[in-house]
């Protein structure tokens, strides 16, 4: 795997775990307008990161697999790999 | 309806085997207080509850379990890939060997099958997240005890992480409980 591929799906990890605290804080609180905001923006930056991951190294989710002459979701290595 | 994303919630790169080690965190595959059992715990949990943010935080906590229980095994699958027949015998990974080969299975540490019976669904709101709240501690205990035994940094640090998760969910299950109907502002007005 080459570095700035890596490092984009490090940053991808990053911004969606911030999600995945953020839908449990506001599960309990969700009255939170600061908390509302951040999820917004985090939102918008893991959809943008998203998207440029999949255009450059392919798809992380099943509905994200670009047209090809060859079903790409099953060449590209597993996260256990 | 869950959707799979290709890739872990946090990284695992495990480069050297280590049969020793696979065999303890297994338990955190199919063990009694393991990934699986926490995810069926709160995704079966949620359909009688009662309280609607505890619905939310059992969804989405059941959810998390699922992608904690992949980076498990992504664990002992790094650590198990490449072991020879050698390291095999001399590490007592045989006595699993024999069975599964070296496929990923849920069985706790000291070999008993992963059982339902591990974990309880009692559709009364109090029970179950109290439960709930136990059964984050009793994970959380079993990553304390594994970084008691595993000191290898590239093992210990996702093991660090998941055991960080498991207080995170108690503080929100905590949270949960006290929205609780008969702990809330209404029902106390009523007094």
């Amino acid at each position: 795997m080459n570095q700035d591929k890596n490092k984009l799906l490090l940053y991808i990890s990053q911004v969606s775990f911030g999600i995945d605290e953020l839908v449990l804080f506001l599960d309990t609180h969700p009255c939170d307008q600061d908390a509302l905001a951040y999820y917004q923006e985090l939102k918008k930056a893991r959809k943008e990161a998203l998207d440029e991951y999949t255009h450059k190294y392919g798809p992380l989710l099943n509905d994200n697999v670009d047209n090809s002459c060859y079903w790409e979701w099953v060449k590209e290595p597993w996260p256990w790999e | 309806m869950w959707n799979y994303e290709r890739r872990l919630q946090y990284p695992v790169n495990i480069t050297k085997p280590n049969a020793k080690a696979a065999q303890i965190i297994i338990s955190q595959y199919g063990g009694p207080d393991g990934e699986i059992g926490a995810s069926m715990r709160y995704l079966s949990q949620r359909y009688s509850m009662e309280n609607r943010k505890a619905i939310g935080t059992l969804t989405d906590i059941g959810t998390e379990e699922l992608a904690h229980l992949e980076m498990v095994a992504t664990i002992v699958r790094q650590l198990t890939k490449d072991l020879t027949p050698e390291e095999i015998k001399a590490s007592g990974f045989d006595k699993y060997y024999v069975d599964h080969t070296l496929a990923i299975w849920p069985t706790a540490a000291a070999g008993i099958p992963f059982n339902a019976c591990e974990f309880q669904s009692k559709g009364d709101t109090i029970t179950d997240l109290y439960e709930d709240m136990a059964a984050e501690q009793k994970a959380r205990t079993t990553y304390d005890n594994i970084l008691r035994l595993i000191k290898d940094p590239e093992i210990a640090d996702p093991i660090r992480f998941l055991r960080a998760r498991e207080v995170v969910h108690f503080q929100r299950f905590g949270e949960a409980n006290r929205e609780d109907c008969s702990k809330s502002e209404h029902a106390q007005h009523n007094h």
